[in-house]
């Protein structure tokens, strides 16, 4: 007898079992010895657990008892708000207005910050163009950040080599 | 059409102060202010002195600062210039017979740098310009030298 076995017995006798799960119960393990004593041995306590119900004392009367709960009820209805209610209260009322504010405040200053004192135009997007007006000259440019400067070198434009007919003449369709 | 307006004093004071932050906010934006520039001519080099006896040795904060950025071991200055260009004009710094720079006052504190080599422009750039930043041009020369056009943004 396994505990599977005992479950389904106590749920066999409190008919909780489906009527096909019932019938496999009772044609099958119920017909063994096992299966049978331990039918009549659940069925008996039950029985008896059915006949004798516990025994609920109450130390008060009946009068008192519920009287203690009319005035514990009534104590209540008359308790002033509690103190962290009051907070909430101020909160809501104060506070979180305050800090909405506050927060607008940060980011004003964050954009202040941002689209005015920017140094080298990093944060608006505003970059650096360079261009080479001679056909003479070339120039490359970076920037040092860290020393804050910025540098445009020139040199002159490397002169291109004339390329050969021949290679023209491959490039072009015939 | 009427807009609402909050019951309570913080809601008050929230709007009080978003309408000052756009009637004040914007007009700051808009004031352009003139520049002061410092513009000086130098020369790098490996020698210890210049060939022309009217170079002077750069001051120690400006030679650090090109010694942390080039190569060459001295820095000689030809001319100096400071000058004040005022908003939306164009000042004309002739740092040479041979060398002249532009320097355009741009709305967004940029400016535009155009340099004139021989009468001929050689280079234009268009950036933001803000305080304690330098803009350098500059290129090689003769004799492992260099030449340096240093604006500097006061």
């Amino acid at each position: 007898m396994n505990r599977d076995q005992v479950f389904k017995v106590q749920a066999y006798l409190d008919g909780e079992l489906t009527r096909s799960e019932a019938a496999k119960l009772e044609e099958g393990w119920l017909t063994t010895e096992a299966g049978n004593r331990l039918l009549e041995e659940l069925r008996w306590t039950k029985d008896v657990l059915g006949e004798n119900p516990p025994l609920q004392s109450v130390p008060e009367t009946r009068e008192f008892y519920w009287s203690r709960i009319e005035r514990g009820i009534i104590s209540a209805e008359a308790t002033p708000p509690r103190s962290n209610l009051l907070v909430m209260d101020f909160f809501r009322r104060w506070l979180a207005p305050a800090s909405g504010a506050a927060l607008v405040c940060l980011l004003v200053l964050l954009a202040i910050q941002l689209f005015e004192f920017s140094p080298a135009g990093t944060a608006n997007g505003q970059l650096a163009r360079v261009e080479s007006p001679s056909d003479a000259m070339d120039s490359f440019s970076f920037e040092n950040k860290a020393e804050k400067v910025f540098v445009i070198w020139l040199y002159e434009r490397p002169s291109e080599p004339k390329p050969e007919w021949n290679y023209v003449k491959d490039l072009m369709i015939q | 059409m009427s807009f609402p307006l909050p019951a309570s004093l913080p809601g008050r004071c929230f709007y009080a102060f978003l309408a000052g932050w756009v009637l004040l906010a914007r007009p700051s934006t808009a004031v352009a202010e003139e520049i002061k520039v410092e513009a000086m001519l130098v020369w790098g080099t490996n020698e210890d002195k210049s060939k022309k006896p009217d170079h002077q040795p750069v001051d120690a904060k400006t030679a650090k600062k090109l010694k942390k950025i080039f190569t060459w071991k001295n820095y000689f200055q030809e001319k100096h210039v400071v000058t004040t260009i005022a908003n939306r004009t164009t000042k004309k710094i002739e740092l040479s017979s041979e060398c002249t720079v532009e320097i355009r006052e741009l709305e967004g504190a940029q400016v535009e740098v155009q340099l004139v080599g021989k009468g001929e422009p050689v280079s234009k750039a268009t950036k933001p310009f803000t305080k304690g930043e330098w803009i350098v041009i500059g290129g090689d020369d003769r004799n492992e030298c260099a030449w340096f056009v240093i604006l500097k943004r006061l």
